[in-house]
């Protein structure tokens, strides 16, 4: 089976491009080919495709793009390729569940369909950078949320008062002491042995390396990300990063994160890209879950462009790779504790759930940029309980809900000068006892019974 | 031959059209500068456009921005002294250390071309000092960074004190832009402006220089 010491050698001795003509005249030849033959079309009234065989032709796509297209290294500047039979015993080879955390926080992800009356293991936070001050009480919030199996860091700007700086030692000092927070985060919201999913303050080989110690990140509670970067490009470090997943029986997160609309025509592109990716990823990662999604060059991840691709991405998945699989939302554009965050959210659930995702992380409100509100856990409990809610739902149903849903968002979070700024943990939730406010309870319960008069019941 | 063939030609991104058409405006004694502006120019804006419509993509600008280059080039090789000295206006360009992300930079640096600018793009993943000595270098008139990843986000204000320390702060008009980025970070870390993407980064480059 091609593994990572097979990957390094064609790294080195594959086709010489130049990195603007494999961006600018390859890839996009080979995508718009590759999507034409397969008569892959995204459908705005379809948001979850009910079109299964068009479905299996996205995977399909996706191995011919891997195969013919290949991944661009950047360090040697040359393309890796692989051939049918090498995809397909990557494919035959996935585990089909995998395990996470510890005594009562032990969690399972195993293989789901789309109707499937189990929820998918629902996880939080994550992504949105976040100051010090607030950080550890804001992912408490969401640590403490019953449905909180899983909970990803916030990226921390500073610890200590220092400041992270890229390459440089502040930068594993903030990386080994957001693993340390969040251990103890995990302990004070009583789930000891919680997965904390992967490091997220940084993006250095050192620092992420440094961060998995026995008091920090470790095999049980963590993963290494190890991502193929946009656009099917490979580099060393990433590499070296599988490499020391592999050698210290770490698993790697292996995920895929496609922008549309940029080297991505649109939505169809990006989920053959993300099934691609994958794959490549798995060859030198050999991963034994994953996660995808997509965002667009507008920063954009609840519109229902995007909504198709992941579930597009999700589908194929699921009916094709067989081994856990996951999702991610760039976030809603919204801030928090709004109704459009929480429209925002509930679109992504439902579309995520009903395309048989195994395993779902909810970041919330996550790209509003620093110094705006973060996600709170009032963002987690709305993900995880409509998450519950909406289980089991079949497919065309929820298609009919989204599109009720979208139309209530939608041309909010296009308008800069419409987009609710929210409101941070500071404002929403009593501090000290860390319960939210009235007036957002309140406000829960009002989109709670607007989820329901549209056929949402919650358990 | 008509200048509209031109930005047509330059439009639909062909390349050999474009050049042969190129070409022959020069041999025609078409002013060189209305050669620019009103083909090359023209149809890498309508280019622009069609990325703003989503009619066309990131790979297109590239193209283009490519193609643009090779029938200025031309152009420059006859233009008669007196006018080659215009100076064209320089942007040395890159995404600041620690950070690999290039859609965004490399969409600031197409549309920057488009409109006229020089652009030096340094790549990713660069040293605070690479952006200085390839200012000096080239003789830059701004410096642009592009920033997705906020533990890089520090280094910025390393090129403004390397700047500053070498006694250059003055030279460059520092400018700064990326997705969880804003314009109060842009201006406490000591930029001289912030752009949200592409267009507004056009603007505020021609802005700075009093264009």
């Amino acid at each position: 089976m091609v593994d990572i010491w097979e990957v390094s050698r064609r790294a080195t001795t594959g086709q010489i491009a130049k990195e603007v003509d494999f961006e600018a005249k390859i890839f996009p030849a080979k995508m718009k080919e590759i999507v034409d033959e397969h008569k892959i079309k995204y459908n705005p009234e379809e948001i979850i495709p009910q079109d299964m065989s068009m479905v299996d032709e996205i995977f399909q796509a996706g191995m011919e793009f891997a195969m013919e297209c290949g991944f661009y290294h950047k360090g040697t500047k040359r393309i890796v390729k692989f051939t049918e039979s090498e995809l397909k015993e990557l494919i035959r080879t996935r585990p089909k569940e995998a395990t996470f955390g510890r005594g009562h926080e032990k969690i399972k992800l195993r293989l789901r369909s789309p109707q499937d009356k189990t929820p998918p293991i629902t996880i939080y936070g994550g992504a949105a950078p976040i100051s010090e001050d607030i950080a550890i009480i804001n992912q408490l919030s969401q640590a403490i949320e019953k449905t909180c199996q899983g909970l990803t860091p916030c990226s921390l700007l500073s610890a200590g008062g220092i400041e992270a700086k890229s390459g440089q030692p502040e930068e594993m000092w903030v990386q080994v002491m957001e693993a340390l927070w969040h251990r103890d985060i995990a302990r004070r919201a009583g789930k000891p042995g919680l997965f904390l999913t992967l490091p997220m303050s940084t993006q250095g080989v050192q620092a992420i390396m440094a961060s998995f110690f026995p008091e920090g990140y470790t095999s049980w509670n963590a993963l290494v990300p190890i991502h193929i970067l946009q656009d099917m490009r490979l580099t060393w470090e990433r590499m070296n990063l599988a490499y020391f997943a592999l050698h210290n029986g770490i698993k790697p997160w292996t995920s895929t994160w496609p922008t549309m609309y940029a080297y991505c025509r649109g939505p169809e592109d990006v989920a053959v890209e993300a099934v691609a990716s994958i794959l490549g990823m798995l060859a030198y990662g050999n991963g034994n879950c994953g996660q995808g999604g997509t965002t667009r060059a507008d920063g954009l991840s609840s519109t229902r462009d995007c909504l198709w691709a992941n579930s597009a991405i999700h589908l194929a998945m699921e009916r094709n790779l067989h081994f856990p699989w996951g999702s991610i939302h760039g976030g809603a554009r919204s801030g928090p504790c709004q109704e459009v965050a929480w429209w925002e959210l509930a679109a992504y659930v439902l579309t995520n759930v009903a395309s048989g995702i195994d395993w779902m992380w909810a970041v919330g409100c996550g790209f509003g940029g620093a110094g705006e509100p973060a996600a709170t856990g009032m963002e987690a409990r709305w993900a995880g309980e409509t998450a519950r809610a909406v289980a089991g739902i079949d497919p065309r149903k929820a298609n009919e809900i989204l599109l009720e849903i979208v139309p209530k968002y939608e041309n909010i979070i296009t308008d800069l000068e419409k987009i609710p700024r929210g409101k941070g943990i500071l404002e929403t939730y009593d501090i000290k006892t860390l319960t939210p406010k009235k007036e957002y309870l309140d406000l829960y319960e009002k989109m709670r019974a607007e989820m329901e008069a549209i056929g949402i019941k919650y358990p | 031959m008509e200048l509209p063939q031109l930005a047509k030609a330059v439009e639909e991104l062909k390349e050999e059209e474009s050049i042969d058409l190129t070409k022959e405006a020069i041999k025609q004694g078409i002013d060189p500068l209305k050669i620019i502006e009103e083909g090359i120019v023209k149809g890498l804006k309508a280019v622009g456009d069609k990325f703003e419509r989503r009619e066309a993509f990131v790979p297109d600008l590239i193209i283009a921005g490519e193609l643009g280059g090779k029938c200025i080039k031309l152009i420059e090789a006859v233009l008669p002294p007196e006018k080659k000295v215009v100076k064209k206006n320089k942007v040395v360009l890159g995404t600041i250390k620690g950070d690999v992300h290039n859609i965004g930079k490399n969409l600031v640096g197409t549309f920057l071309t488009i409109n006229g600018f020089e652009v030096y793009d340094v790549g990713e993943d660069v040293d605070p000092m690479v952006f200085v000595d390839k200012a000096e270098d080239v003789g830059a008139d701004i410096i642009g960074i592009s920033c997705l990843f906020l533990p890089s986000f520090g280094l910025i204000g390393d090129v403004i004190n390397v700047l500053k320390d070498l006694g250059i702060r003055e030279k460059y008009k520092v400018i700064m832009g990326g997705n969880p980025t804003n314009p109060e970070m842009a201006e406490n870390v000591g930029c001289d402006g912030w752009g949200r993407d592409a267009t507004e980064a056009v603007k505020l480059a021609k802005r700075l220089l009093g264009l």
